[in-house]
C-alpha cells in the first residue's frame, strides 16, 4: 500500500508514528524492569573515578572548549592564509586584490540582474 | 471494515513488519555479526554460547540488562527522562522506515529526504545527548562534548552523500528528492558513466561517517573507555543500559540500511517478494555491515583532533565535492 502526502502531513504522520512505537517501546520496558525496593537515605554519589567530591566544585576547562577551539584554530588558519596573501606591503598586490573582489561583486551583480529580468528561467 | 484495514495495517508495520519487532531482530543480529566478523579478525571466538553459533547472545545481554539487573538511581539523575528520551530516539528511526519501499505501508511524498534528515538526523542525536544529560556526571559531560564536536562532521557527512543518488533519482520521476524514488531507480545510477565517479565518493563519504555515526573504531571517541570510563554511559546501568545498547545497534542497522536500499537499490533487480530478491537484499545488506567490520577491526582509535581531521577530508568534503557536482551536471544535462 502506497500513501502520498505533502511534505507537512507526512512530517506529521511519521511524528505520530514515532510516538506510537516510543510510548508502547516505554510500557514494554515499565512492564519487564525488575521492581526493586527504593533505597532512601544512601543515594548513590555521582562516578568520578574515585576522587574525593571536591573536585567537583573546582574550576575546570569547560567541554565547550573542545567545540571552539576546533572552529577558532579552522578560522585563524584562513584567517592567516588570507592575512599572508593579502597584506604583502606591496601597492601592486593590492591593487591586484581590490580588482578581482570588485570583479567578482561585479559578475554576482550582473548574473542577479540577469536573473531578475529573465524571471529566472 | 475497508476504512479500518489502512489503520490496523499501518499499526502491525508499525510494530511488527518492519517495526518495532523486526527493527530490534535485526539490530541485534547486526551487533551479533559485527561481533563475530571483527572476533574472526583478531584470531577470538566472539560470541558462541548463547544458541547457535552464539546468535542469541545480544537478546540474551539485552533481556539481561532489562528484567534482571538493578537500576542504580544516582543522587541528581531522572532515570525516567532517560528512558523516555531513548524510547523517543529508537521511534524516530522506526519511522524513517516507512520511507522505505521494504515497508508494506509506505508513505512518500516530495521532498520526504528532509523528513528523514528530521526523524534520524535531529531527533536520534539529541536523544542520545538527552539520556546523557539526564544522568549528570563529568566524564558523561566530556563524552557529549566529543559527540557534539563529531556530529557537526558526521551528519552533513552523512546526508550530504545521500542526497547524491537522491538528486540524480529526482530527474524525471515523481516524487522528486525521495527515498522512494531513489530506491527503485538506484541500480540503474550506476550504469550511467557521468554518475558512477560521483556515486562512488558519494558512498565511501557515507560509510566513513557512518563508522563516526555509530562511534565505531576509530572514532570511538566519546565513549573512550582508558580515557573516559564509559563517555556519556558512564552512569547508564539496568534498563537504562539496555535501552541506549538497543537504540545504538538500530542507528547501525538503520544507517546500514539506508545505503543498501539508497545506492545499492535494495533487492532490485528482482523484487521484494521473490526469493532471489530476499537473498540479493541480504547479501547487500550483509556487504555494508562487512565493510564496517572490516574498517572497525583494522584500525585503532584516533585523537579527537586526528579522527575530525580524517572525517573532514575523507568524508565531508568528499560528500560536498559530490553532491555539487551532481547537481551541476543535473542542471547542465537536463
Amino acid at each position: 500500500m502506497i500513501y502520498e502526502y505533502d511534505p507537512i502531513q507526512l512530517t506529521i504522520i511519521l511524528s505520530g508514528l514515532m510516538g506510537l512505537v516510543a510510548m508502547v517501546l516505554y510500557i514494554i520496558v515499565k512492564a519487564i524492569e525488575p521492581k526493586y525496593p527504593t533505597r532512601s537515605g544512601d543515594a548513590i554519589e555521582p562516578y568520578i573515578g574515585g576522587e574525593h567530591p571536591s573536585i567537583l566544585s573546582r574550576p575546570f576547562v569547560p567541554e565547550a572548549n573542545l567545540y571552539w577551539s576546533f572552529i577558532k584554530r579552522n578560522f585563524a588558519k584562513a584567517y592567516g592564509f588570507l592575512k599572508e596573501k593579502m597584506h604583502t606591503g606591496r601597492f601592486s598586490d593590492w591593487v591586484n586584490y581590490m580588482t578581482m573582489w570588485m570583479a567578482l561583486l561585479f559578475l554576482i551583480s550582473l548574473i542577479v540582474i540577469i536573473v531578475l529580468i529573465t524571471g529566472g528561467v | 471494515m475497508t476504512e479500518i484495514y489502512p489503520f490496523i495495517m499501518t499499526l502491525l508495520s508499525a510494530l511488527v513488519f518492519p517495526g518495532l519487532l523486526f527493527t530490534i531482530a535485526l539490530a541485534l543480529f547486526t551487533e551479533w555479526y559485527i561481533r563475530k566478523a571483527v572476533a574472526h579478525m583478531q584470531s577470538r571466538m566472539g560470541p558462541t554460547y548463547v544458541g547457535p553459533i552464539g546468535l542469541l547472545q545480544p537478546l540474551a545481554d539485552l533481556l539481561k540488562l532489562l528484567s534482571v539487573k538493578e537500576e542504580m538511581k544516582q543522587k541528581y539523575s531522572m532515570t525516567w527522562l532517560a528512558k523516555a528520551f531513548g524510547v523517543i530516539g529508537i521511534g524516530a528511526m522506526i519511522a524513517c522506515l516507512f520511507l522505505l519501499p521494504l515497508s508494506p505501508v509506505r508513505f512518500i511524498g516530495d521532498y520526504d529526504f528532509l523528513i528523514f534528515i528530521y526523524l534520524f538526523g535531529v531527533w536520534v542525536p539529541i536523544s542520545i545527548i538527552a539520556m546523557a544529560l539526564s544522568i549528570p556526571n563529568p566524564f558523561a559531560h566530556l563524552g557529549v562534548s566529543r559527540l557534539l564536536t563529531f556530529i557537526i562532521v558526521t551528519e552533513p557527512a552523512y546526508f550530504a552523500g545521500l542526497l547524491v543518488p537522491v538528486t540524480f533519482a529526482s530527474i524525471k520521476a515523481e516524487p522528486v528528492y525521495s527515498i522512494y524514488t531513489t530506491s527503485i531507480k538506484a541500480l540503474s545510477l550506476w550504469s550511467n558513466p557521468y554518475y558512477i565517479p560521483f556515486m562512488i565518493i558519494a558512498l565511501i563519504a557515507v560509510i566513513a561517517s557512518i563508522q563516526a555515526k555509530a562511534m565505531l573504531n576509530p572514532f570511538n571517541i566519546p565513549e573512550a573507555e582508558q580515557e573516559l570510563i564509559a563517555g556519556f554511559a558512564t552512569e547508564f546501568s539496568g534498563p537504562i543500559l539496555a535501552i541506549f545498547n538497543l537504540l545504538h545497534d538500530i542507528d547501525i542497522a538503520i544507517s546500514a540500511l539506508f545505503v543498501t536500499y539508497v545506492f545499492l537499490g535494495g533487492p532490485s533487480p528482482f523484487n521484494h517478494l521473490s526469493v532471489p530478491g530476499v537473498l540479493l537484499l541480504i547479501i547487500k545488506y550483509i556487504a555494508v555491515v562487512t565493510i564496517i567490520s572490516v574498517i572497525r577491526s583494522s584500525f585503532g582509535r584516533y585523537r579527537i583532533d586526528q579522527a575530525i581531521h580524517v572525517l573532514t577530508k575523507y568524508s565531508l568534503v568528499l560528500a560536498l565535492i559530490a553532491v555539487i557536482a551532481a547537481n551541476i551536471i543535473v542542471y547542465v544535462f537536463h
